[in-house]
């Protein structure tokens, strides 16, 4: 019954856009007779950052009359599994934000509509290159990216001057992860009874192998083997597991850092040093202006190695309104609106013409930091099909670690995990 | 009162009755059963819809995989703990409030308060509380001048501390249920056992045991089956860790369903879990039958 129903629906809306001859003006524009609604999943961002998806979708709906955007911002830590979800009822959702390393995966199940003949042919030379890279798969364009990301250390200024310590401004002049310790060693507070009221080192996404990896990888580790097909002996290498008990010395035998996080523990002054994205630049301007904070470089082991990875957009392939959904994920990722999204939440650019119109912005702190490290330092992780299971196992071996676990131990279980999973993608 | 209808009627009435709650039972539990243990024997990828026949594939994945007995044995080890531990503290405080004393209803109140609050929000504030750094918990600790404790980061205390808060959930509900059970027991037998000279314990241990029994056997039953299902605290609180050490079959369950989307290797690990369960119920029927009637 309900097949039927979509059939028609398609059918439908395919004779609506037959019917509908010279088309729109505007890229924008989608000639919807009939009254539609597109349901978009994104994740929650919070405060700057949500203001981008809200403008599209009024600047959307705007230009569309016909068409109604129903957003879901869906928490981080649940986004992953609520857009799963939504993918396997088949319903409930038409387009979506889907994190880079995501779209082989996505690619694997075949959920993800082709863009190509919604995509202008000179519009899609103006993604940059690695970018157009991973949103391609089988030759065919998946998803739409709409911002890229970059890491460097938040400092604060005054904690800093206090603790009479000086750090690096320049990429060439970073420091090593032992420097960062003895730093934030100087820089964490007790209180008399013990507790600690200032830590010296918090990081933005604690477990997250999108954070975490590249410190493995600075080390001189792999993520993966390089056909893909397995960890072992990459990921559970000597220098894999020396880098992340480093990691996990930081939380328990210097404990210079809260094994549960603290929200907004960097803004709120109860945290020296943070590593993390450039959209917090955005985020502790407008949430935070008293704390007064510069950034240095993103450390390292052995070579710097800093994280990388964007959002994209997709257009779910069973979706009943493939071509408004398209219009709404080139809404999103447009030069235009590309534009708006960098000022809105800072995250590093996709787009050529973005940088291009902002030319001094790249220049200068803080965003020339972020501008070197993408162009220099930045490893994208792994594309791999299991890159889900991949990322849920490796992050489990990172909690656990900071929980005080034994580095090498966690990591050989989860590479015997992971591996099993790669056997099975082969198959 | 009148006869119910003659023959055939009379004979149908019984069934007409407990139809609904029949068709009930099998619409929303036999048949998911059904479909699960079906889907049991498939590689069936959720997202996609790729489903292909594997017969005992899953199962023979399951028993070479340690994970699922480290899973099985969590479980057990939840269990055995929880459920005796709940089922005796019920007991003690519905003995407890049972007494006619001034303000009693109060106590009643208090201890039956947890079993209102949604799991899911207690999960959360036991979780802040249990937070090495800043919980409560330490800060009691502190106060009384003990040393912090790591509770939930820690794979030796995470499944204690899992297990002290469902025990300090669950308990008000079962203290319910038996203060019921104490209720229904009639004082006659109270005022024979103090005439013959019968002392509290020894009349506690002959006669209000016994006369419970089949107040008893619904709470371990009931309770043995809920927690083996238990799964908020464990998503909410340590997701299985840390280093799996509160990872039950449940959340083995979710994560293959829900997280890797094995929707085919999830129902086989519910079919185990089902499996179990049955066993222990049936044990618990058979060992806790009820000899006496009043």
């Amino acid at each position: 019954m309900s097949m039927t129903r979509r059939t028609f629906a398609r059918l439908a809306a395919g004779a609506v856009a037959a019917a509908a001859p010279g088309l729109a003006p505007s890229r924008l524009r989608v000639e919807a007779q009939e009254k539609i609604t597109l349901k978009y999943l994104s994740v929650a961002r919070g405060e700057p950052r949500r203001q981008a998806i809200l403008q599209v979708v009024d600047k959307f709906e705007k230009a569309n009359p016909n068409v109604k955007v129903e957003l879901s911002e869906t928490p981080f830590d649940q986004y992953f599994q609520k857009v799963s979800v939504a993918l396997a009822a088949g319903s409930g959702i038409d387009a979506f934000d889907v994190d880079s390393p995501l779209v082989a995966h996505y690619a694997h199940q075949d959920v993800l509509l082709a863009l190509d003949e919604y995509v202008d042919k000179k519009d899609w030379e103006d993604f940059l290159e690695q970018d157009r890279q991973i949103a391609t798969y089988g030759g065919k364009i998946l998803t739409l990216p709409w911002s890229s990301s970059s890491q460097a250390v938040f400092y604060n200024l005054d904690m800093v001057k206090q603790a009479g310590i000086t750090p690096p401004s320049t990429p060439d002049k970073r420091w090593t992860w032992a420097q960062l310790l003895e730093a934030a060693k100087k820089l964490t507070r007790k209180a008399p009874d013990g507790s600690t009221q200032v830590y010296g080192f918090v990081v933005e996404q604690v477990d997250r192998p999108y954070q975490i990896l590249p410190l493995l990888q600075s080390n001189g580790a792999q993520a993966i083997s390089p056909d893909g097909t397995k960890t072992s002996g990459f990921l559970n290498s000597p220098e894999a597991v020396e880098a992340l008990q480093f990691y996990g010395d930081l939380y328990n035998k210097h404990a210079v850092a809260p094994k549960k996080p603290i929200p907004d523990a960097f803004g709120r002054g109860q945290a020296a040093l943070f590593l993390a994205n450039s959209p917090h630049v955005n985020q502790i301007r407008r949430l935070f202006p008293q704390t007064p904070w510069a950034l240095t470089p993103h450390p390292f082991f052995k070579k710097p190695v800093t994280p990388t990875g964007a959002w994209h957009v997709g257009v779910f392939r069973k979706t009943r309104h493939p071509k408004e959904a398209a219009a709404l994920a080139l809404a999103y990722s447009n030069a235009n609106q590309a534009k708006d999204n960098f000022k809105i939440m800072n995250y590093t650019p996709v787009r050529k013409s973005t940088f291009e119109a902002f030319p001094d912005e790249f220049k200068q702190p803080p965003n020339s930091l972020f501008y070197h490290e993408i162009t220099h330092t930045a490893i994208r992780r792994p594309a791999t099909p299991a890159w889900r299971e991949y990322e849920d196992l490796l992050r489990t071996a990172i909690r656990n670690v900071i929980d005080g676990a034994d580095a090498k131990k966690e990591l050989d279980t989860a590479v015997a995990r992971i591996d099993a999973v790669l056997a099975r993608y082969r198959k | 009162m009148a006869v119910i209808g003659k023959g055939a009627a009379r004979v149908a009435a019984p069934y007409l009755f407990i139809g609904p709650a029949l068709l009930g039972l099998a619409l929303f539990k036999l048949y998911p059963i059904g479909v699960g243990l079906t889907a049991s024997f498939f590689d069936y990828e959720a997202i996609s819809g790729r489903k292909s026949w594997i017969g005992l594939a899953n199962y023979r994945e399951l028993f070479a995989d340690p994970l699922f007995w480290r899973a099985c044995w969590n479980t057990f080890l939840f269990n055995a703990v929880v459920t005796p531990l709940q089922v005796a503290l019920a007991l003690a405080l519905a003995v407890l409030v049972n007494r006619r004393l001034p303000g009693i209803a109060v106590f009643r109140s208090i201890f039956f308060v947890p079993a209102v609050i949604s799991l899911v929000v207690a999960s959360i504030v036991w979780d802040l509380m249990y937070n090495p750094d800043s919980g409560l918990v330490n800060a009691v600790l502190a106060a009384m001048g003990l040393p912090p404790q790591p509770f939930l980061t820690s794979a030796r205390q995470a499944m204690g501390a899992v297990i002290a808060m469902v025990t300090w959930k669950g308990v008000g509900y079962w203290m319910v249920i038996f203060l019921a059970g104490l209720q229904a027991i009639p004082a006659v037998y109270r005022e024979a056992a103090v005439i013959d000279g019968a002392p509290a314990w020894s009349y506690f241990w002959r006669v209000t045991l016994p006369l419970l029994m089949r107040t008893i056997v619904f709470v371990v039953v009931a309770d043995t089956a809920i927690n083996f299902l238990l799964f908020a605290p464990i998503y909410i609180m340590t997701q299985g860790g840390p280093s799996d050490a509160t990872t039950v079959l449940m959340f083995e369950v979710y994560r293959n369903a829900f997280v890797y989307f094995r929707l085919g290797y999830a129902s086989a690990v519910s079919t185990i879990l089902l499996v179990v369960m049955l066993v222990v119920v049936f044990v618990q029927f058979r060992l806790l039958r009820a000899r006496f009637e009043y």
